[in-house]
C-alpha cells in the first residue's frame, strides 16, 4: 500500500522534484506551502511522514514541529526536517523539538528517498 | 598635560643641535644657560621651560610648534594605544625605550604607527565581516535563495540524470527548471556579491574618523582661514539685519536661489532629516522641522550658508597630508563646515572676550548667543588663536550606549580612539542627572589631574510616540586651567583629597583595585604616556 508522503516547502521548483522522486518511489504526495497548511494537512489528511522545510511563510518549520509534537494524536508522526547546511543551531532546536531526521540542502535525490523509507518502516518511540 | 615641558623633546634638540653642527657648549651659550643644564634637557631628565623655547626654536631653524612637540605628543598617545593591544601582552614594554623611539626616530615611529593602524582597520574589518556573515538579515536571505535555487537544480538535474524512461514532456519541464534556476541562482549571486561590496567600502570608511582626528590636532582646532571667511560673510549678512533665522533664510534666498521651508511635525514627509534639516540640491531646497529648536534650525542655516558660500575654502582646508581618501576628506569638509558656521554665529573675539569674562559659563554664553549647550561647548574648543587663547578643551559626545559620537581631541589628553572611555568619566553618570552639569576633578594614575564639565542634551521629539534621543556632552581641561572657568568655584582644586580616581579606559589604566574594570591592564604602557 503506497504511503502518503507530505512535502511542506515553499519553493515550487523543490516541491517538483521532490513530488517526482517520492511518487516515482511509490508514495503519493500531498503538498503545503505554509505552515498553517501543513497543520491543516496533518489534521484532515492523515499523512505518514513529513517532509518539513524550515524558513516558511506564516508559521515555521519549528513552529508546526512544536505544533505535532504537543498533539497527542499526530505525535508519532515521523517528520524528516530540511535544514541549510553547517547551521547547527537550527539542527539543535529541532532536536530538541523532536525531529526524528535532518537533510541538508542541497540534497541529493537518493538521500531523501532513502531516509523517507527508513523513517517509515522505523518504530518511533511513543508511536 | 598640555604645557610643552612635559614633552620628551630633548632627543630632538640634539639631534637638530648636531645636525647644525653647534657643540652643547656653543648652544648653551647662546641661551645662556650652563651646558651641564643643557646636557639634562637634551637627555629628557629635566624640562624644557616656556621662557627658552622661542630662543631655542629660533636657534635650531625650526618652528616653535616643531620644536614643541604637538605630534609627538599626540605620537606618544597613540603609541601608547596601539601598545595596549591584547596582541602585544606580556612584551613588557619600557617607557623608556618608547620616548626614544619617538623622540629620536621620528620615521620608525610614523613605520609602528602606520603599521598599527593598519592592524586595527583590518580588526575591525574583519569584525564587520564577522557581523554580517552572522547577523546581516540581506545576507542570510541571499544565501538562503542561494541554497534553495541550488537544491532545485541538483535535484532536477539528478532526475535528468537517472531517468531512463521519462515522458519528453516531464524531460522538458526539468530541464525548464534547471535553466530558471540557474537564472535565478546568477542573480541571487549578484546580489551576494552587491552585499560583500559594501564591506570593502565599510572598511575604507574606517580609516577616515581617524585621519580627520590627525587633522584637527594637527591644526589644534583652530582654522584661521575659516574665521576670515566667517567674519567676511557675516558683514553681509549682518545687512540684513545680524545672524537671525530670518536673515540667513533671506541670505540664502538671494544670494544662492535657495527656498527654505518648514516641515511641521505631524508631516508625513519627515525623512532623511539630519539635525532638524534636510537640504536636496536638486531642488534648491532647505526644509527644517518646525519643531526643531531655533538653536539647531539657525545653526543648520549657517551651516548651508558657509558650504554654500565658501566651498573653495573649506576644499581647499582639506587638502593636507593628514586627509588621504576621499571618505576622510568629505567627513572633514562636513567638520570644516560646521565649524565655520559655528565662527559666524560665534564671532571669535567678542566669543572670547565674553567667555573669559563669565568664566567659561556654558549657561550664560548660550543666553548671550542663543545657542545650544553643544553649539557652546565646541566653540570653546576651538578658542586657540595665538595671542586670544582660551582654556584648552577636548571634547567627548557619547550616546547612552557608551558609543561616542563626536570627540576632538587635545594634544596629550588621553582621549581613546577605539572602545569606551572609563565609566568613572563624568560623560557616563551625566546620563543619570538629565540636564544638569556634572563637575568632577580626576586624577589618572599618572596624577595628571583633570576638570572635567558635563551635560546631557535632548534632541526634541515630534510626538509622544517617537523615541527620546539623549546624548551626553563632556568638556574636558587640565585643573592647571580649570580655575579660569567657573566650574572650578568651590572644588578642591589644590589638594586633590576629592579627586575622582579615573583611568583613560580599562587597557591602559593600572588602576588594579578598580571595580569597574572589564579587561586586564597594560601597566607598563600607561607609564609610557604619563610619565615622560
Amino acid at each position: 500500500m503506497n504511503k502518503r508522503v507530505a512535502i511542506v516547502e515553499d519553493e515550487p521548483h523543490i516541491v517538483e522534484s521532490l513530488r517526482f522522486i517520492l511518487n516515482r518511489a511509490g508514495h503519493d504526495v500531498i503538498v503545503a506551502d505554509n505552515g498553517d497548511a501543513a497543520i491543516e494537512i496533518v489534521k484532515n489528511d492523515s499523512p505518514d511522514i513529513m517532509v518539513l522545510d524550515i524558513m516558511l511563510p506564516i508559521k515555521n518549520g519549528f513552529e508546526v514541529l512544536k505544533w505535532i509534537r504537543s498533539q497527542t494524536r499526530y505525535r508519532s508522526l515521523p517528520v524528516l526536517m530540511l535544514t541549510a547546511k553547517g547551521q547547527d543551531k537550527d539542527r539543535n532546536t529541532a532536536t530538541s523539538l523532536g525531529v526524528d531526521a535532518f537533510i541538508a540542502k542541497p540534497f541529493s535525490n537518493d538521500e531523501v528517498v532513502d531516509c523517507v523509507n527508513r523513517l517509515l518502516v522505523a518504530e518511533r518511540p511513543g508511536g | 598635560m598640555t604645557d610643552a615641558s612635559r614633552t620628551p623633546i630633548g632627543f630632538k634638540i640634539r639631534e637638530l643641535r648636531k645636525g647644525l653642527g653647534l657643540t652643547q657648549a656653543q648652544m648653551a651659550k647662546s641661551l645662556e644657560i650652563s651646558a651641564p643644564y643643557l646636557n639634562l634637557m637634551e637627555s629628557n631628565k629635566r624640562p624644557v621651560s616656556d621662557a627658552l623655547l622661542p630662543n631655542m626654536a629660533q636657534l635650531l631653524k625650526v618652528d616653535l610648534e616643531q620644536l614643541t612637540g604637538t605630534t609627538e605628543r599626540r605620537q606618544m598617545d597613540d603609541l601608547a594605544e596601539l601598545s595596549s593591544d591584547v596582541l602585544l601582552d606580556g612584551l613588557e614594554l619600557e617607557k623608556e625605550f618608547a620616548a626614544e623611539v619617538v623622540g629620536r626616530y621620528p620615521n620608525w615611529t610614523r613605520a609602528i604607527l602606520r603599521l598599527g593602524q593598519q592592524y586595527r582597520e583590518q580588526a575591525q574589518a574583519l569584525s564587520t565581516l564577522s557581523d554580517r556573515f552572522n547577523r546581516d538579515p540581506a545576507l542570510g536571505a541571499t544565501m538562503h535563495r542561494i541554497l534553495n535555487h541550488t537544491t532545485a537544480i541538483r535535484s532536477s538535474s539528478e532526475i535528468l540524470g537517472d531517468t531512463v524512461a521519462m515522458d519528453p514532456e516531464q524531460r522538458q519541464r526539468f530541464g525548464q527548471i534547471v535553466l530558471e534556476e540557474s537564472q535565478r541562482l546568477s542573480a541571487a549571486t549578484e546580489s551576494l556579491i552587491n552585499v560583500m561590496g559594501r564591506d570593502a567600502d565599510t572598511t575604507s570608511l574606517h580609516s577616515a574618523p581617524q585621519q580627520v582626528d590627525d587633522f584637527i590636532v594637527h591644526n589644534q582646532s583652530f582654522f584661521p582661514a575659516l574665521e576670515d571667511a566667517a567674519d567676511d560673510l557675516r558683514s553681509r549678512i549682518d545687512a540684513l539685519g545680524s545672524t537671525t533665522e530670518s536673515a540667513l533664510v533671506e541670505f540664502l534666498e538671494a544670494a544662492h536661489g535657495i527656498s527654505v521651508v518648514g516641515v511641521k511635525a505631524d508631516s508625513v514627509d519627515r525623512s532623511g532629516f539630519r539635525n532638524g534639516s534636510r537640504y536636496d540640491e536638486d531642488t534648491r531646497t532647505m526644509a527644517l522641522l518646525e519643531y526643531a529648536p531655533g538653536t539647531t534650525r539657525r545653526f543648520q542655516l549657517a551651516r548651508l550658508v558657509c558650504s554654500l558660500s565658501c566651498p573653495d575654502v573649506l576644499e581647499a582646508s582639506t587638502i593636507t597630508p593628514e586627509l588621504t581618501t576621499d571618505p576622510a576628506r568629505n567627513q572633514a569638509n562636513a567638520y570644516l563646515a560646521s565649524y565655520m558656521a559655528s565662527a559666524m554665529l560665534f564671532p571669535y573675539s567678542e566669543f572670547f572676550q565674553d567667555a573669559e569674562t563669565h568664566r567659561y559659563d556654558l549657561q550664560l554664553l548660550r543666553q548671550r548667543y542663543s545657542a545650544s549647550f553643544e553649539q557652546v561647548a565646541h566653540r570653546l574648543v576651538t578658542l586657540r588663536r595665538p595671542g586670544e587663547e582660551g582654556v584648552p578643551f577636548a571634547f567627548l559626545r557619547s550616546d547612552p550606549a557608551g558609543f561616542v559620537t563626536k570627540r576632538y581631541p587635545l594634544p596629550g589628553f588621553p582621549l581613546p580612539r577605539y572602545g569606551n572611555a572609563c565609566p568613572l568619566w563624568a560623560i557616563y553618570p551625566a546620563f543619570q542627572t538629565p540636564d544638569r552639569i556634572v563637575r568632577q576633578v580626576v586624577e589618572f594614575a599618572s596624577g595628571d589631574r583633570y576638570l572635567f564639565i558635563a551635560r546631557t542634551v535632548t534632541k526634541q521629539r515630534a510626538n509622544f510616540m517617537e523615541p527620546r534621543f539623549v546624548h551626553s556632552v563632556m568638556l574636558m581641561t587640565s585643573v592647571l586651567d580649570a580655575d579660569r572657568t567657573v566650574y572650578a568655584d568651590g572644588l578642591d582644586l589644590d589638594t586633590g583629597e576629592f579627586d575622582v580616581p579615573v583611568g583613560p579606559g580599562c587597557r591602559l589604566c593600572s588602576r588594579d583595585d578598580c571595580s569597574y574594570r572589564e579587561e586586564p591592564a597594560a601597566v607598563n604602557l600607561i607609564n609610557v604616556t604619563r610619565d615622560t
